[in-house]
């Protein structure tokens, strides 16, 4: 052995290695029982989840300090970024699995593999959460990709999935072969795909390095831009959204953009955190564009699905504008914002899965004409949600905007800070249409929604009681989003 | 001198048959221009003293990966592509599309130009990996030391998609055989 011993610290990596090895578990309980019995698998499926989420709080577990962080050859970190938005992205792995058995059975799909999928891509976010070197982080990167891109094509005989499906993984794979072609640029510029260590090469201020990672951040955000649905790499995004089947879309709009910005902020804060200007104004007109553009193309919609799509791109912009107000306000405004818009679009989401029908139907404007007379609870349900999108008092939605809002105005960003009230407020224009068609008009059919099951009410309820909670408390996880920004540089 | 010109005949070797890969008309033809183009790399790979890359490069990519592409190629049964008649549609498109290309190897020359010197923490000298025991012994012991982490992580995306791929082609043929069912 010619290398110096190798100091693993195997904690750091316990996170990802329970979720794959609980995912594999899954899968062969799964394949044990032909697929017969997919509330076992679910089942079993959100006790990886739970176990992995218990690990957090186990006192072996370091605490969200710089001092405390773990890592495992430098490439894997367990700090509070890491842990915040692995937590998030399993707090919304546990929302698509309860959504997930009774969408299926509506529509008729055998889902067995639905659940091992969810459990791996949690298993990779965790990955993108906790990585800090562009190799491991691109590995996490795929693992999420893949599992989703199968996600979003489950059912393999409906059209739209089909084409959501075909869509996301050719320009998912190209955005990807984009992110890495970044990588060799960084590789080149600092000798290392290690983000401490391109920080350090970048430190020596050399005029080919600063050259070439200029290249190679470009390429990185492009590929980072596809995947958080940013204007103008956001064309893939009504479509997939809507096509994949319900649970998908929530999990994609949510998780996989919870991952995605902690990439981001990764990548931004601790390769060129000492760099801001080679990236603050890329990030700011992307914030831009995409909460004009996203807010704008939400006002037309008529399906609430493609509406939501749109709105996901729009709070993509709110978040970036929070990336660009930059350290430690925007982070932690960033943090909190991810969690408050879980709670908002898991919440809205579930509730189109209670009321649509097979085949998706149901989900138009027209069709929630009313729905209060019928339905009062989902009614009120979606509303909240919906106005926690919007930015309404006293939802998580509100505070969250006011933090992006307040880091920008720090950070004497006035343009975006403007933008984020304006295009708020343009936003209440379709929110409201939804709420106003709910509780003014009159149902303009009957409803033969069967009663949403337990699962599907469990997330509802959870949903709006953090909607109420994020928003009349917000301390109680701005304390967490305000330690976890803390550690990076 | 003639590790210069060696690598200037591998480069144009690899850039020729990468554009026949693209132009030419049967797919055949063009998978088989792609071998071509992943041995003239593999010979960088060997330039460069990476031996072990170079014949993974040849067995793994070059071999096995592409037997793989020939046989799903000869399978879909795909033909030729007809030539073309009359005028190519898109032209503006095709022309926005390349001047954004050229535009992004005119960044990455102006970048590259000058005197890139790769930091010194890349790598290892030729002399350095023979003193150490060779290329395919220093690569196993990164492999199992330091990179253990990603090499394992690659592990479990292997895993994710094979299964994705197992989810895909199964729920097809489930599809295939109703519908066929229909049909008879």
């Amino acid at each position: 052995m010619h290398f110096p011993p190798v100091q693993f610290d195997w904690i750091a990596a316990v996170p990802m290695t329970l979720l794959s090895v609980g995912g594999l578990g899954v899968l062969l309980l799964d394949a044990k029982g032909k697929g017969r019995n997919p509330l076992v698998s679910a089942g079993a499926a959100a006790a990886v989840l739970v176990a992995t989420l218990l690990w957090f709080v186990h006192p072996l577990v370091p605490h969200a300090t710089a001092a405390d962080a773990r890592s495992f050859t430098s490439m894997l970190t367990v700090d509070g970024l890491g842990v915040f938005v692995t937590v998030v992205c399993i707090l919304t792995g546990l929302g698509t699995l309860a959504l997930a058995p009774s969408y299926m059975a509506r529509e008729g799909v055998k889902a067995g593999e639905i659940y091992p999928l969810v459990v791996f891509a949690v298993a990779g976010m965790s990955v993108l959460a906790m990585g800090t070197d562009l190799m491991v982080l691109f590995l996490g990167l795929e693992i999420m990709s893949l599992a989703v891109y199968v996600l979003a094509g489950y059912q393999r005989t409906v059209d739209g999935s089909v084409e959501a499906a075909l869509k996301y993984f050719l320009l998912g794979a190209f955005a990807s072969a984009i992110f890495l072609y970044g990588i060799t640029f960084m590789y080149g510029a600092a000798g290392s795909v290690r983000l401490d260590l391109v920080a350090r090469a970048l430190a020596s201020d050399n005029p080919n390095t600063v050259r070439l990672a200029q290249i190679g951040l470009a390429l990185l955000l492009a590929g980072l831009g596809f995947k958080i649905a940013a204007v103008p790499f956001h064309l893939w995004t009504p479509d997939v959204y809507q096509g994949a089947p319900t649970p998908v879309t929530a999990f994609m709009s949510s998780a996989v953009k919870a991952a995605a910005f902690a990439l981001a902020l990764r990548i931004l804060r601790v390769g060129f955190g000492a760099h801001p200007m080679l990236w603050t104004e890329a990030v700011k007109w992307l914030a831009i564009a995409t909460m004009v553009v996203g807010n704008l193309a939400a006002l037309v919609q008529r399906d609430l699905k493609r509406m939501l799509a749109y709105s996901s791109i729009a709070h993509s912009g709110y978040l970036l504008a929070g990336v660009a107000a930059g350290h430690p306000a925007g982070t932690s405004a960033v943090l909190f914002y991810l969690a408050a818009y879980l709670a908002g679009n898991l919440g809205a989401f579930a509730v189109l899965v209670a009321i649509g029908e097979k085949g998706d139907r149901n989900l138009n404007l027209d069709d929630i004409a009313g729905l209060y007379k019928t339905h009062p609870g989902l009614a009120f349900a979606l509303s909240a949600c919906l106005l926690s999108l919007a930015g309404i008092p006293p939802t998580a939605g509100f505070f969250g905007k006011f933090l992006v809002f307040n880091a920008a105005v720090k950070a004497h960003m006035i343009g975006p800070a403007v933008l984020i009230a304006l295009t708020s407020a343009l936003s209440l224009g379709y929110y409201l249409t939804v709420i106003v068609k709910m509780y003014m008009a009159e149902p303009a059919r009957e409803y033969i929604t069967e009663p949403p099951t337990v699962g599907v009410r469990l997330v509802v309820v959870a949903s709006v009681a953090s909607v109420f909670v994020l928003g009349i408390l917000p301390s109680l996880v701005q304390g967490l989003a305000e330690q976890a920004a803390i550690p990076l540089p | 001198m003639s590790a210069q010109i060696a690598f200037y005949v591998l480069a144009l070797g690899a850039l020729v048959s990468a554009l026949g890969v693209v132009l030419v008309r049967n797919p055949i033809t063009s998978a088989l221009n792609l071998v071509v183009s992943l041995c003239f790399v593999a010979g960088l790979y060997a330039l460069l003293e990476a031996h072990f890359v170079a014949a993974v490069q040849v067995t793994v990519y070059a071999g096995a990966i592409m037997v793989l592409f020939t046989f799903v190629i000869m399978l879909l049964d795909l033909g030729t592509v007809p030539a073309r008649t009359g005028p190519p549609e898109g032209i503006p498109k095709a022309t926005i599309m390349g001047a954004l290309g050229a535009a992004f190897v005119g960044l990455v020359i102006h970048a590259v130009r000058g005197d890139i010197r790769v930091p010194t923490t890349a790598g290892m000298a030729p002399e350095r990996v023979a003193e150490l025991g060779g290329n395919s012994r220093l690569v196993g012991e990164l492999l199992f030391g330091p990179y253990l982490l990603p090499f394992e992580v690659a592990g479990v995306l292997l895993l994710v998609a094979l299964v994705g791929t197992v989810v895909m082609a199964k729920r097809d043929s489930v599809a295939k055989s109703t519908a066929s069912r229909r049909n008879s």
